[in-house]
């Protein structure tokens, strides 16, 4: 019950945060996902079905502020989640350089399968503009992993957010 | 020999004194008498300081402290202060130009952006309850913003100029040229479907043209940055710089038809 709340916290903290805040932290006019960084590093510390349903709640909390209603990020984010876990599950992403590449690769494909969909949407984003948003907001997002997972550890959320069952994932 | 000079000197010291009680009775002399006064005083004044400083030292560093502490305090109080003040002449600006408006109009403060990078969504303190609906037309007191695309009871999204979804119908105030201005995700719009001889320059002034429905005519979108040519060589393109800063809103004003 505790480890849910601290899940809750954590994602509806950035839910949040990153509508009010991430405006500020603007690189070439790419925003970090926060978000999406949140739910990678929560998945890589959670088994299987608990990382789809976490993930899908924070996707549904980004779609909240989206202009889209598809739900693109509520389809999207449980995704992640579950190729998170199978990553962690086949090799160790204990780490914070394995961690930033994970979460660049996870934020590269969540730009591009985004894009896809815009395009058959006939949502039309400048080519430029895409690219740019594609390679920067990787990089720029995992860069700042390591100092979310430093101040998640400083709450002891992540140690929270461990199997019960003794178990360690990695 | 000795009492000779023992006795002149006390003679001269004696006539000094004479000279100096003289000298301050009689008005005259006595700015001399001060002025020659003036760097022994001193010399005195500033040995006093220092051995009161000595002795009352640690009245003086709490004394100090406190005073820092004042400073800091006030020097706070001042941040605020301007703070206040350069938020009294955006909302003057904005109140100013509400009031010169001939359509009524709904002002209202952004509390959220688009959290992600595809699209450029702005989040308004005022919803149904204010009279606002779908498709009304958002401006501040620079120009054109954008439009509400979704409303809840006190809540609603509005799409700014940059997003790519958006569209206005504008023609350039000096040459009438009409042309298509949408956004582009960056921090300038683009003007299309201009024909190859069209008549822009940069520097010209982007103004709605009143087709598109709900749109005003001659509200100002922004000025022109640049000019070019499509990539299919069909047609022109402009590059647009919106006059209103839309990374930075902090009020707008929603126009009640």
């Amino acid at each position: 019950m505790r480890r849910r709340i601290i899940l809750l916290s954590i994602i509806l903290f950035f839910a949040l945060f990153e509508p009010v805040w991430t405006g500020y932290l603007r690189v070439f006019s790419v925003k970090p996902d926060i978000l999406l960084l949140s739910v990678v590093l929560t998945a890589a510390f959670l088994n299987f079905w608990e990382a789809v349903f976490w993930g899908m709640i924070a996707g549904f909390l980004k779609d909240i502020f989206s202009v889209y209603g598809i739900g693109i990020n509520t389809l999207l984010f449980p995704v992640w989640s579950a190729v998170v876990v199978r990553i962690s599950r086949k090799m160790t992403i204990d780490d914070d350089y394995a961690l930033m590449a994970v979460a660049a690769i996870v934020v590269f494909f969540n730009g591009a399968v985004c894009r896809f969909i815009f395009s058959l949407s006939d949502r039309d984003i400048p080519f430029g503009v895409s690219l740019r948003v594609m390679l920067i907001s990787p990089v720029y997002t995992a860069v700042l992993l390591p100092i979310l997972r430093k101040w998640l550890n400083y709450f002891k959320c992540l140690e929270s957010c461990r199997k019960n069952t003794g178990e360690e994932i990695f | 020999m000795f009492n000779f000079k023992r006795k002149s000197s006390g003679f001269i010291a004696a006539g000094c004194i004479l000279l100096f009680l003289f000298a301050n009775v009689i008005p005259g002399l006595r700015a001399p008498s001060l002025n020659i006064c003036k760097y022994p005083l001193s010399l005195l004044n500033s040995v006093r300081r220092e051995i009161g400083g000595m002795v009352f030292y640690r009245r003086n560093l709490i004394e100090n402290i406190k005073l820092k502490e004042e400073i800091n305090a006030l020097n706070r109080k001042i941040n605020d202060f301007q703070e206040i003040s350069i938020e009294n002449k955006r909302l003057t600006q904005l109140l100013s130009f509400k009031q010169n408006s001939p359509s009524k109009v709904v002002a209202a403060r952004v509390i959220a952006h688009s959290p992600d990078n595809w699209s450029s969504v702005i989040v308004i303190d005022k919803g149904r309850t204010s009279g606002i609906r779908e498709g009304l037309v958002v401006i501040n007191h620079l120009g054109l913003v954008g439009r509400v695309i979704e409303t809840s009871i006190a809540a609603s999204k509005v799409m700014l100029m940059n997003d790519p979804d958006f569209g206005v119908s504008a023609i350039d105030q000096r040459s009438r040229q009409e042309g298509l201005v949408v956004g582009g995700l960056g921090n300038l719009l683009i003007m299309k479907y201009l024909p190859r001889d069209c008549d822009i320059e940069a520097g010209d002034t982007i103004i709605t043209s009143g087709f598109t429905e709900r749109y005003p005519k001659g509200m100002l979108i922004g000025a022109v940055y640049e000019t070019g040519q499509e990539f299919s060589g069909l047609s022109n393109y402009a590059v647009i710089k919106p006059a209103a800063d839309l990374a930075s809103l902090e009020e707008v004003l929603v126009i009640i038809v």
